[in-house]
């Protein structure tokens, strides 16, 4: 079964773990006996059970003394099976929150729609980071619908507000959804809500399998591009690397970058078998008919398409989570290269998405910055090439933040 | 228990594997014999063209199981393993012969040092133990083998730890989104070789491996690979169930949550 | 020269775990009528006295699961003692006792 990544996103009591815990039992991805469990730890405890202590008990199995980095729940639906993945909404947790976050594919937020909760900067904030991070499929859930009346005007209140950020930061309006829930009562997350007829999209489960499954057609017809990790010795020259977009085909020409020149595929091996081609995310093992020399770790090997930039100036747009300090290095695609300067040519507020005029790196906003680096590298606009178009920046040494790169 | 889509799987171990050698060539794995480590150098292999490239280190205590130094003898000569078996320590004062305890720690470190290894893969799964929720692809320990998860470093995309930071070693985790049932649907598509003590003989089985003292079998008819996997998919949830819940677990996910997580 | 009778071998083993003899009785295992082992730990024990592991002894069996024999679960070496299952290998665990 594939697995799909899900970030969870939201203020802590806005609802999330009541959200999956419904989730799991609705789509019973939680026997019996567990549910059952739940409700007697409830009773012991003398407070009412509610659909999110079906995930007490995964996370007390997970977790006991020690503060949490992630949590994880699994559930299976039709075809798909998603990862839930909440993150620490601690904001001197970031660093952990990056790393879980990175590697979903959707996001799903929680907002409440009680007057007192609400929208918040740390909601907002998330967001701009799953944008960051590559997350392009968001879900918006406006919880607590029952607490509201199932208000239509109290749904579109929110949606308005949060729909206009959410745009401004980027995410494409095929990508994302709203959805008023009441995660307590089930309504609208796998069936349709009696109480907001109003509403007139899909449950949650459904617009969460319908982004799912939205293939990223254009990476698999886009040129070929293969990162390169490094050279292995095998009797002969090997490369190995990753599919990024494209197929590598054996007899194809490539262009290996930074160099320039130019080398004939002779023969392709994924995961261990010889193969007349490879696709997208394949592991690949090449080797050319001639020997190629020089450093290949950090290469790309590409073929048609307008070739990766050769630069070592690069626009960016980088999240700041640490100390902007001297030597400034940053990893992209496997090379680590020094930068000679960073130039901030304004901070950009993560809440709100606009420019102020400070000229600083204050940790958990963003800036723009023009960077030159010690030398060149092959680089792409994130929005065309993810892989080849973002940064991990470090600070003497330390985690400074994440970059992607602007045109 | 959900398998997951053995491709993706195998992609991402791929390549964290040739990260590892990669960055580190001074780079060693610990292999117990057992079915995870096995099928890591499997993996290994698939990444190296047949190849495993690294020394394997089993720490010995010398009471491990017979059929498991027969395993391990058979399988060190079919793929040509680079074996290093240095003898668990042992010192009254610590664990003793206990296969978990600080004499392997001991042994690990000595044998870390004197081939001045600063690489360690080592097979653990996310879904294993709590605490390794927290773990790392590439995690670094210090110069004690101490893992400090309060302040690990970020790792996001396809970037992972490239320097040490302190003097000790990194720890490389290629399996750690594997389930339990993904490992034995791998082992079953490529016939990885494995230990006889996970099939059933005379109604019991061994579902993970130790040493002898502290491995416990379970009562099972499973004889062959299908089984397991039919075993874990239905018998797994009940046999979690089953576990005793009690008020300080409660609790302590309560202050859990106080601080922000869900 | 005729292989030792099992017996005779264990009862050296008691006597003296020598690395020669772990190795003889590693030669009578191997082909012999013994198919099935059994190791019994001093009760309770964690294992972490040497004593324990001097009480702790592995049982053999024929492949009738008859017992025939015990035999000791150590080796001397020059620093002490260390486990020695390792001179059973061939044998298969016996998960009916």
């Amino acid at each position: 079964m594939i697995i799909k990544n899900i970030t969870l996103l939201g203020h802590k009591d806005h609802g999330k773990s009541t959200l999956i815990g419904n989730l799991l039992i609705q789509t019973k991805s939680v026997t019996p006996a567990r549910i059952n469990e739940a409700k007697k730890t409830s009773k012991k405890l003398g407070r009412q059970f509610e659909p999110g202590y079906i995930l007490d008990s995964f996370s007390e199995e997970r977790e006991q003394e020690m503060t949490i980095d992630t949590t994880r729940a699994e559930m299976a639906y039709k075809d798909l099976a998603f990862a839930f993945i909440d993150v620490p909404g601690h904001e001197e947790l970031i660093k952990n929150m990056i790393s879980g976050a990175s590697y979903a594919e959707i996001a799903l937020l929680m907002v409440s729609a009680k007057k007192e909760e609400g929208i918040k900067d740390q909601t907002k904030r998330h967001l701009f980071i799953a944008k960051m991070l590559g997350i392009n499929k968001l879900i918006i859930a406006v919880n607590k619908m029952d607490l509201v009346g199932y208000s239509e005007d109290r749904f579109n209140q929110i949606r308005k507000e949060l729909g206009g950020f959410i745009a401004k930061i980027g995410f494409k309006a095929s990508n994302f959804y709203f959805v008023p829930v009441s995660a307590y009562n089930a309504d609208n997350l796998i069936k349709k809500s009696g109480d907001m007829s109003w509403y007139k999209g899909k449950p949650l489960v459904e617009l969460l399998y319908e982004q799912a499954k939205m293939e990223d057609k254009r990476k698999s017809t886009a040129p070929l591009r293969i990162v390169i990790q490094g050279a292995i010795e095998s009797g002969r020259q090997t490369v190995v690397g990753k599919v990024i977009s494209g197929r590598v085909k054996t007899g194809s020409m490539v262009s290996i970058l930074p160099f320039g020149y130019k080398a004939r595929i002779e023969s392709i091996v994924v995961k261990g078998k010889k193969a007349k081609s490879a696709g997208l995310s394949d592991d690949v093992a090449l080797t050319f008919e001639s020997r190629v020399s020089g450093n290949l770790r950090g290469t790309v090997v590409a073929e048609g398409g307008e070739a990766p930039k050769l630069t070592d100036k690069i626009n960016s747009l980088i999240f700041v989570t640490g100390g902007i300090k001297k030597p400034l290095k940053l990893r992209i695609n496997g090379n680590e290269v020094k930068c000679k300067a960073l130039e901030i040519a304004e901070q950009v507020d993560t809440t709100t998405g606009d420019a102020n005029e400070k000229k600083g790196a204050e940790v958990l906003n963003a800036v723009r910055a023009r960077i030159v680096l010690e030398k060149k590298v092959p680089i792409e606009d994130f929005d065309e090439v993810k892989e080849l178009g973002r940064f991990v920046l470090y600070g003497n040494n330390k985690f400074a933040g994440i970059g992607i790169i602007s045109p | 228990m959900i398998s997951q889509d053995l491709k993706s799987l195998e992609e991402k171990s791929i390549y964290v594997i040739r990260e590892a050698k990669i960055k580190f060539p001074k780079i060693a794995a610990l292999w117990s014999m057992g079915k995870d480590s096995t099928a890591m150098l499997a993996l290994a292999r698939k990444a190296f063209l047949g190849k495993v490239p690294f020394p394997v280190i089993h720490i010995d205590n010398g009471i491990d199981f017979p059929e498991t130094y027969k395993f391990r003898e058979e399988l060190a000569k079919k793929w040509k393993l680079d074996l290093i078996v240095p003898k668990s320590e042992i010192k009254p004062e610590l664990s003793g012969f206990a296969c978990c305890g600080a004499n392997k720690t001991v042994a690990l470190k000595k044998v870390m040092k004197s081939y001045g290894f600063d690489a360690l893969i080592v097979s653990i799964r996310r879904d294993e133990h709590g605490i390794r929720a927290k773990e790392r692809y590439m995690s670094p320990r210090d110069k004690n083998f101490k893992w400090d998860y309060k302040d690990q470093p970020a790792e996001l995309w396809d970037d992972y730890s490239s320097k040490l930071d302190t003097k000790g070693h990194i720890r490389v985790h290629p399996l750690l989104d594997w389930n339990e049932i993904d490992i034995w649907n791998f082992i079953k598509k490529e016939k990885v070789p494995m230990n006889p003590l996970y099939f059933a003989r005379d109604g019991h089985r061994y579902r993970s491996l130790g040493c002898l003292h502290c491995t416990v079998p379970l009562k099972s008819k499973v004889k062959d690979i299908n089984g397991i996997i039919r075993e874990l998919e239905t018998t797994k949830i009940e046999e979690r169930s089953g576990r005793e819940q009690d008020k300080e677990k409660a609790y302590v996910m309560q202050k859990l949550r106080a601080l922000g997580y869900m | 020269m005729a292989k030792p009778k099992i017996e005779e071998i264990a009862e050296k083993l008691w006597k003296d775990q020598s690395e020669d003899n772990w190795k003889i009785l590693a030669d009578v295992v191997k082909g012999g009528n013994i198919k099935y082992y059994k190791v019994f730990f001093e009760k309770k024990s964690k294992l972490n006295k040497i004593e324990d592991l001097r009480k702790s002894y592995a049982e053999l069996y024929d492949r009738k699961y008859r017992s025939i024999v015990k035999v000791p679960i150590f080796k001397k070496d020059k620093r002490g003692i260390e486990g020695a299952t390792i001179y059973l290998k061939g044998l298969m665990i016996n998960n009916r006792v």
